[in-house]
């Protein structure tokens, strides 16, 4: 099945491409032996050609358009599933009058609003200082150091030392 | 010359009871290291070099490593690592660590620890990450340095958010170093582009029902990058070496730290995803971060791009175009015969790429 990713068995059993790679890799690990006394370096060696193509094939599999519709579903469902126990869970606690996980992200959000909307104050109200200041020094207005700049606050900045 | 077939060895069933001798004594062997196996497993430490922190925000921790006598250059180093996982894989242990070098170079070394996101810090986005926590972590590194600049080491999602961060601030940063780090997704040759394609990941959905990003679905998604090392070839060498202390004190150290996945903020997932993965903004400097865009181009100071030639998560595709993205006359491209974490834990990369990694920096720093 062609989609914008190409399955990469195009025209092959995927099973017997694997299983042709398989083989022909044993048969090359399995050649420099002693037939009676097969050794522990060749069976490593077995065992590692069979692992080596084993990774290569999954890869293309899980690179093909099967997969990756089966994955797409697969966690369709489990979040369906999860929505559901959310949402059930959810009923439970309000009918419980305990606050439920969307309370706390709304708390989060006003306090996120609140943050932003203070240091904007606060970036205001530090540029008019600023202001004053060079006002009354007579200087030319010079960004402080350590002022936060635009797109940063400090929230919460604390040190350990 | 003999001209015979070979013939396909026998199996060990069918080998006589001198194979099954041998087979019964392995299996006593591993049986009889398991005390040791457990041993290992109590005696695992991480993040071996001594460290304090010095700055803490919301969930963040600045760590300032110690060092004997005066820092040798001006100019402090700080480590900034993704927001996945923890940040103690750059020193995991004494012979693996990525700081140590930089701490006996005789830098002042920092590095961020972002903290475990909780609940509440879904709305966090890469702006919170770059221009207000990693910009008062540089403020705060030059006010305790007296440095008007700092160096930074950026890994994996942590050196992408260093590059925005260097092209935002450019003024703020003396050095760039980047491991692994994805800039370009045009190419889908990766897994993990694949799979976070719209067509079958919809991060949307997703962040409606978690909020964050889960740690279990992050880790799940690394491990099926590649099924077969990590399923089946990973317990089967644990087994074949069991024995040896050396190799269970190195695999213990390295799987408590993939086993220590931590959620993603769910803002700062869903840019990732979309902006990142999906659009691929950054590379074509149209990714915005706060209201402020990104352009390498802003990117003048010198620029070191270590890449992982074996790298399966952020592939070399990713990485590459950076160094001729940026601003800077003073680049270089390092590819680095490594994977992912072995740019990081290799004993290789530690014999031949840090050292070279701290000659250049030094040589960048002043003295």
């Amino acid at each position: 099945m062609a989609g914008d990713h190409p399955f990469p068995f195009a025209g092959k059993d995927p099973f017997s491409a694997f299983w042709q790679d398989f083989t022909s890799r044993m048969m090359a690990a399995g050649m420099p032996a002693q037939p009676q006394n097969p050794s522990t370096e060749m069976l490593n060696n077995m065992r590692r050609m069979f692992f080596d193509s084993l990774a290569r094939h999954s890869e293309e599999f899980m690179k093909s358009e099967q997969f990756l519709q089966g994955m797409k579903q697969a966690m369709d469902a489990g979040l369906a599933w999860q929505q559901t126990i959310n949402q059930s869970m959810q009923k439970t606690l309000s009918a419980a009058q305990m606050p439920t996980r969307g309370d706390t992200d709304h708390i989060a959000l006003l306090v996120r609003g609140l943050e932003d909307r203070l240091l904007s104050k606060i970036e205001e109200l530090s540029d008019r200082v600023a202001s004053l200041e060079s006002d009354e020094l007579g200087e030319t207005a010079k960004p402080a150091a350590r002022r936060p700049a635009k797109g940063k606050n400090a929230r919460s900045r604390r040190s350990a030392e | 010359m003999s001209t015979a077939i070979p013939q396909m060895p026998m199996p060990m069933w069918a080998s006589g009871p001198d194979a099954w001798m041998n087979m019964w004594q392995q299996a006593m062997t591993k049986a009889m290291a398991m005390p040791k196996v457990l041993e290992a497993m109590q005696k695992v430490r991480v993040g071996v070099t001594p460290s304090r922190p010095v700055y803490r925000e919301d969930n963040l921790r600045l760590l300032r490593y110690e060092r004997a006598g005066e820092a040798k250059h001006e100019t402090p180093v700080l480590f900034v690592f993704a927001l996945v996982n923890r940040p103690y894989i750059l020193d995991l242990k004494t012979g693996k660590s990525v700081v140590s070098h930089f701490v006996d170079a005789g830098f002042d070394t920092y590095k961020i620890d972002w903290g475990v996101p909780g609940d509440g810090d879904r709305y966090l986005g890469l702006d919170d990450y770059v221009l207000r926590y990693m910009d008062n972590i540089v403020d705060k590194i030059c006010e305790r340095t007296g440095s008007e600049q700092v160096s930074i080491v950026g890994y994996c999602m942590g050196g992408t958010m260093s590059a925005m961060y260097a092209a935002l601030r450019p003024e703020k940063v003396k050095n760039l170093v980047l491991m692994a780090a994805p800039v370009d997704w045009s190419k889908r040759d990766s897994l993990l582009t694949l799979w976070t394609d719209e067509k079958y990941f919809d991060v949307d959905k997703m962040l409606a029902v978690y909020g964050n990003a889960p740690a279990g679905w992050l880790q799940a998604s690394f491990q099926y990058l590649k099924p077969v090392g990590n399923l089946l070839e990973k317990p089967l060498n644990f087994y074949d070496n069991m024995h040896d202390e050396k190799f269970l004190e190195d695999f213990f150290a390295m799987e408590t730290w993939l086993n220590d996945n931590i959620p993603v903020a769910g803002e700062t997932f869903r840019q990732f995803v979309k902006d990142c993965f999906q659009r691929n903004l950054l590379m074509q400097g149209k990714l915005e971060v706060g209201d402020e865009r990104v352009d390498f181009k802003n990117i003048r100071c010198p620029v070191l791009n270590l890449i992982a030639e074996f790298d399966h998560l952020v592939t070399p595709s990713q990485s590459q175009p950076f160094t001729d993205a940026v601003g800077s006359s003073d680049r270089k491209t390092v590819m680095f015969k490594a994977g992912h974490i072995g740019l990081a834990v290799s004993s290789r990369a530690h014999k031949e790429l840090w050292p070279n990694v701290v000659d250049w920096l030094a040589q960048r720093s002043k003295v």
